[in-house]
């Protein structure tokens, strides 16, 4: 039993699995990229900062393998995380991950253990289209995400408490905890009956994940047990290559590219209220796929060198600007910056294109590093300087920050540090003020190494050495104190400070 | 001989015969005759058991002696009390001799009395047995510092209601009396006392008779022996017996007072003869009575608390009180079970007394009172806090109140079960009821001054309230909250919280957190049960536990050690293997007893399935729902530990035990304990679902030793419980459930 001044514990909790169930907290991470921003910013968590990686203690806590050993193709989506869901088990903290042929885990992280896993579309026809397309039909997971920018909320899980105290009464006058209570009484009118509340939807009592299957159907599932909340609706024809499934105000909405299954490049929008199907046509690139602003509209990056502007829901057209330049190689991510909303994205020509939402023109940085990655990240320190993250470098060798700087209300990009050389980094993820990317490692091991950078400096504060094993096509994500590296052979690994348990 | 010719005389005797059994025939009894029952209250060779100025009494010849003399002169008279007891009805017998140099030389026989602290240490008011070496006041019955002259020697007289004393007739005349005295010599001196009548004797022969129908009369008190102010005077009594003719003296005197039977939350009644291993299977329902309290969501009775002797205005009676979470106090007779008085608060100060705040608060009586004795032998109070947060002090014995109702805390809060320790009641708060923080707090009876103090964690909810230590600290289990006590933050540990004697506030004294307390936290494993606190050869232990399902042992001294983490011993996990957080764990409060062979136990309710590695030598069965769990302390390579010596049976919902006499009762509640379910979430965390889910309570003896069941009611419980509790005492085990049914289980007649 959670107990008050728990209650506010509990209502969080019952929030998160009864009204707020559709807005899942802002520390965790619900879909690709973090956000609906795609920020891959994980911002007021608890444990993780870069004084604290200057200590020993961060460590591989446990891995997991997940997929089928004996299946070809075994890569890990990074996964969707629920800090915290009381249910029908305990207090959980869970991790959601998919793996080929529409394997869907929920893993306990704070053990390392398989919570609960379900196998879909054993009857899904066979995958046409590009050869590529076999490896990238890989499903997608999200829970539900609010589009509002996430509030730094203080950190340590914002748990922010009084100290201890005591306090005695005067004689007679009972305990000062009945101060409060005397001190309202007089002529306070009686409070007045509660409104009744607007009619809504009764929400469901659990919080939810999505899945989108090989194929093509948008599944919802009761994260306690994995059972299905709700009959499977037909999003996406089969096979197609989906990518950065998001879920925002009742609207499922994610990217095909590549012309897999059936699919035409799109994006897509499923309202989970009435079923009906929305796309819009379009080469979309980027890694994580659309990006939802803070009022729900929709950014997406083209091929063709374009930003796209989609109505919510509907996604009609809003705008389109053009870059000036060659095709965009990232997906938008999305910030605010002195309360003007910035998109960033960088293009096949290794420069990061900024969009100033109120000027509505790009600005393009100069060419200082090759940055054709297909993610970027941003984060804010503490001085609330703002900063984007990418990998850089000469065939990608390095990761790379650059400062946003105002200057006569034009917003630019001044560079900040490159790391020690990294080869192939992947699309690094932000927890606090510390960068943590992959990269592969050095001769002869090759394996997987994953650093913790210093966000003011770039300097490396810890890396992970040989313990993740070769592979390729890992991903990141990170919450809860914890750091996961989902990898191409269908490993999960953890890494964070131990707790005793 | 004393003729006995006077009717009214007939009629008296007929009375003192009919009440006394003892001296019946009472004309030649003798001190040193028919001594059955009687015990002796002098050892003849020390004052052990007696109290009173060694410059005057002293051990002489197997008598007691007190004497004055020239150079210790007495300003005021001087008494030698007993302190073995107290004399409400009873026959004396004794042997005196008064010493005849001085012919003033007084002294007496006191019962039924009390001290006068502030005239002096040793001076005592009440109803005599007087002596003189005249012998001109011997064998009359005398107030001490109160109404004077009640019998004089030959004597039948009444005093009436109004405090009237009227002759009703004569045994003989003072002469008469006189003669059958040796003077100077050893005197046989007997008094005997039922209600409101009193009959003394000397050497076999009735002197006095007392009908004393004054509301005002002392109907219980201490016995003492006078040395008269004055000349220098001696005065020696010796074989002193007494016999206890209370109608309760035919029950066993066991109370339990408080929940968890003691302030240190034990669990453990002491005092039980009637409660054996022996006895159990003959247990059966005594009585059950349903009272009329409304439940409140699961909430209904809470656990009973029994006085084996109370004064009462139809004599004395063993009472049970059962409070009602809707702010009723019921008091039963414990013999009959039927309800002597019920008392509900006002509770008009509460606002909204509707249900919205959900099952975890429920509004009304969360706390189980507490009873306190008063000065007065045979008068209890009752200290109860009410739905609007009063604290009220009520009679046991009529429900009148004995005190203004007071300011407390606020209302509607979820206080849980009071302890009182040193003129203060004690007691903490949790479920952030009503809107209030979770705090503890202690009620200083004397100033009125309360004193609060919050360990900014969870909720402390240990089912039977603090526990106190010898030192008067109370210690709780902090609930769910996060342990940084840099910050101030207690949570998930337990505390040591004392009351300022100068100030009355509360103050933190000591605290520990488990090694693994974030993980606790964070799987809302939490420590909230009432600890349990014992001596243990020159140590002060406790014992603690949480939902997680390990017991910790502590020393008081300093429960955690230096970094407040290092507990004296923690023991593997007992169950909750899945780390869930409503249907497993250890919930409620641990006990603790101590065999005849000095062997320590500690006894751990839990929930739910026993963990796979947790072995004990003796088991009873697979455990699915609860059980509970029974460790011996042990010392091993110089430490403490606690080693498994059993598990009981299967329980559903295993509740907190209390033991009695190397019996264990436990009971499973049958209360649906679910908070949360696939299909609901934690909507199914509702009374609705709860109750109709829930099933019925059984109670269960067990074998102290083995753990083994020696009896269990079946399905004769009817309904089941939420925090609910056993009580015990003088055979008889109580507990209520949800419908508002008193059950009574033990060894009838």
């Amino acid at each position: 039993m959670r107990a008050a001044p728990f209650t506010a514990v509990v209502t969080a909790g019952v929030a998160l699995v009864g009204a707020g169930a559709d807005n899942a907290r802002a520390q965790d991470w619900t879909t690709a990229g973090y956000d609906a921003q795609r920020s891959s910013w994980v911002r007021a968590e608890g444990k993780i900062s870069a004084a604290t990686l200057q200590r020993p203690g961060f460590q591989l806590l446990w891995k997991l393998e997940v997929a089928d050993p004996s299946t070809a193709e075994r890569a890990l989506t990074p996964p969707v995380l629920l800090d915290l869901v009381i249910g029908y088990r305990g207090f959980r903290a869970l991790a959601f991950v998919t793996a080929p042929s529409d394997h869907v885990v929920a893993i306990d992280t704070d053990l390392g253990r398989v919570e609960w896993e379900r196998q879909f579309a054993p009857g899904a026809p066979s995958p046409g289209g590009l050869p590529a397309c076999v490896r990238e039909m890989t499903p997608n997971l999200a829970r539900p995400t609010n589009a509002a920018l996430p509030i730094l909320i203080g950190g340590a899980g914002s748990r922010t408490r009084q100290p201890a105290r005591g306090a005695v009464g005067e004689p007679g006058e009972g305990a000062v905890t009945l101060a409060p209570l005397v001190a309202r009484r007089p002529e306070a009118p009686a409070p007045a009956p509660p409104r009744p509340p607007a009619p809504r939807p009764t929400p469901r009592p659990f919080p939810m994940v999505y899945v989108l299957s090989t194929d093509g159907m948008l599944r919802t599932l009761n994260v306690m047990n994995g059972a299905d909340a709700e009959p499977p609706v037909p999003f996406l024809p089969p096979h197609a290559n989906a990518r950065g499934l998001i879920v925002v105000d009742t609207v499922a909405y994610v990217a095909t590219s590549r012309g897999c299954g059936a699919a035409p490049n799109a994006v897509w929008a499923l309202d989970l209220g009435t079923h009906q199907v929305t796309t819009w046509p379009g080469r979309v690139v980027g890694a994580d796929g659309p990006a939802i602003g803070p009022d729900g509209t929709i950014y997406v990056t083209t091929s063709d060198g374009h930003l796209v502007v989609l109505e919510p829901r509907t996604l009609k057209p809003r705008a389109t600007y053009r870059s000036g330049g060659p095709a965009f190689s990232s997906s938008p991510v999305i910030f605010d910056r002195g309360g003007r909303l910035l998109i960033a994205a960088s293009s096949r020509d290794g420069r990061i294109r900024l969009l100033d939402s109120r000027r509505k023109t790009f600005v393009t940085m100069p060419l200082l590093s090759q940055t054709a990655a297909d993610a970027l990240a941003t984060w804010a320190d503490t001085d609330d300087t703002h900063w984007l993250v990418a990998s850089a470098g000469s065939r990608g060798s390095a990761i790379a920050a650059w400062k946003v700087i105002q200057q006569d209300s034009v917003p630019r990009l001044d560079p900040g540090w490159v790391s020690r050389h990294m080869p192939a980094p992947l699309a690094p993820a932000v927890v606090n003020d510390v960068i943590f990317a992959l990269s592969r490692g050095a001769p002869p091991s090759s394996a997987v190494v994953l650093h913790a950078l210093d966000g003011a400096t770039g300097n490396e504060l810890w890396n992970s050495g040989a313990t993740i094993a070769h592979v390729m096509r890992a991903g990141l994500s990170a919450g809860g104190s914890q750091v996961y590296v989902a990898t191409g052979d269908g490993t999960l690994y953890a890494f964070g400070f131990p707790m005793e348990h | 001989m004393i003729p006995n010719t006077r009717s009214s005389l007939a009629c008296c005797a007929a009375v003192v015969c009919a009440l006394a059994a003892a001296p019946a025939s009472a004309q030649q009894a003798s001190a040193g005759g028919d001594t059955a029952g009687f015990a002796a209250i002098f050892d003849g060779t020390t004052l052990q058991g007696w109290d009173g100025d060694p410059a005057f009494w002293r051990v002489e010849r197997a008598a007691i002696v007190g004497e004055t003399s020239a150079a210790t002169p007495l300003k005021e008279n001087t008494f030698l009390v007993w302190r073995g007891g107290t004399t409400r009805d009873f026959a004396l017998t004794l042997q005196y001799r008064i010493g005849t140099r001085n012919p003033a030389a007084n002294s007496g026989v006191q019962f039924r009395s009390s001290l006068l602290p502030e005239v002096g240490r040793w001076v005592m008011k009440g109803y005599q047995a007087d002596i003189d070496a005249a012998d001109t006041y011997t064998g009359q019955i005398y107030e001490e510092r109160g109404r004077g002259f009640l019998a004089r020697p030959g004597q039948v007289a009444r005093v009436a209601a109004d405090g009237q004393i009227r002759a009703l007739g004569s045994v003989g005349t003072p002469e008469m009396v006189k003669a059958f005295i040796k003077r100077g010599d050893w005197n046989d001196l007997q008094v005997v006392a039922r209600g409101n009548v009193i009959l003394e004797l000397v050497n076999g022969h009735v002197t006095s008779l007392l009908v004393d129908d004054d509301e005002q009369r002392s109907r219980d008190g201490l016995l003492g022996l006078q040395l008269h102010a004055g000349a220098p005077m001696k005065i020696e009594f010796r074989n002193i017996r007494l016999k206890d003719l209370s109608p309760a003296a035919t029950l066993p005197h066991a109370d339990w007072l408080t929940d968890g039977g003691n302030p240190q939350r034990t669990a453990w009644q002491g005092e039980e003869a009637l409660l054996s291993t022996r006895s159990a299977k003959d247990i059966r329902l005594l009585w059950k009575i349903t009272l009329d309290n409304a439940p409140r969501e699961m909430h209904s009775l809470l656990p009973a608390l029994v006085v084996g002797r109370v004064d009462t205005r139809d004599g004395p009676k063993e009472i049970v009180i059962v409070t009602g979470v809707s702010d009723n106090l019921y008091a039963i007779d414990a013999q009959r079970g039927v309800l002597l008085w019920k008392k509900r608060f006002a509770h008009s100060g509460v606002g909204d007394t509707t249900l919205h705040s959900g099952l975890m608060c429920p509004g009304g009586i969360t706390a189980t009172p507490v009873i306190g004795p008063t000065p007065v032998p045979g008068r209890y109070t009752i200290y109860a806090v009410s739905w609007d947060g009063t604290l009220h002090q009520v009679n046991l014995a009529d429900g009148e109140d004995v005190a203004p109702p007071a300011k407390f805390m606020p209302p509607n809060g979820k206080p849980y079960a009071l302890n009182l320790w040193k003129n203060a009641i004690y007691t903490h708060t949790a479920q952030g009821c009503g809107g209030h923080p979770n705090v503890a707090y202690a009620y200083d009876l004397a100033t009125g001054k309360v004193g609060s103090w919050g360990p900014a964690g969870g909720g402390m909810w240990g089912r039977t309230g603090p526990a106190i230590s010898s030192k008067g600290v109370m210690y709780t289990g902090t609930g769910d909250g996060p342990w940084d006590p840099e910050r101030g933050i207690y949570g998930n540990g337990i505390v040591g919280i004392q009351q300022n004697p100068t100030t009355q506030a509360l103050e933190l004294v000591d605290y520990f957190a488990p090694s693994n307390a974030e993980w606790l936290f964070k799987r809302d494993l939490d420590m909230q049960v009432t600890p349990a606190i014992f001596a243990y050869k020159t140590r002060e232990l406790m014992v603690s536990a949480g939902k997680e399902c390990r017991v910790y042992l502590m020393d008081t001294e300093s429960i955690g050690g230096d970094d407040h983490r290092t507990p004296l011993y923690r023991t593997p996990l007992l169950c909750n293997e899945g780390l869930n957080f409503a249907s497993a764990g250890i919930w409620g409060a641990m006990a603790s007893w101590a065999d005849a062979n000095g062997t320590r136990w500690v006894l751990a309710p839990f929930w739910g399935p026993k963990h796979s590695l947790f072995k004990a030598p003796l088991e009873h069965g697979e455990v699915r729902e609860g059980a509970i769990a029974a460790f011996k302390l042990e010392e091993r390579d110089g430490g403490l530990q606690l080693t498994p010596a059993w598990i009981s049976r299967d329980m559903n919902r295993a509740e907190p035990p209390v033991v009695v006499n190397g019996v264990v009762f436990g009971y499973g509640s049958g209360e649906n304990t679910t908070q949360a379910t696939p299909e609901l979430g934690l909507r199914a965390n509702s009374s609705e679902f709860r109750i109709k889910n829930s099933t019925h309570a059984v109670l269960y003896a067990l074998d102290g030793q083995t753990g083994e069941e020696l009896w269990s009611s079946g399905t004769q419980i009817t309904s089941w419980n939420h925090w609910a509790g056993l009580s015990v005492a003088n055979g008889r085990v109580y507990l209520g459930t949800f419908d508002g049914t008193v059950y009574c289980f033990g060894i009838g007649p």
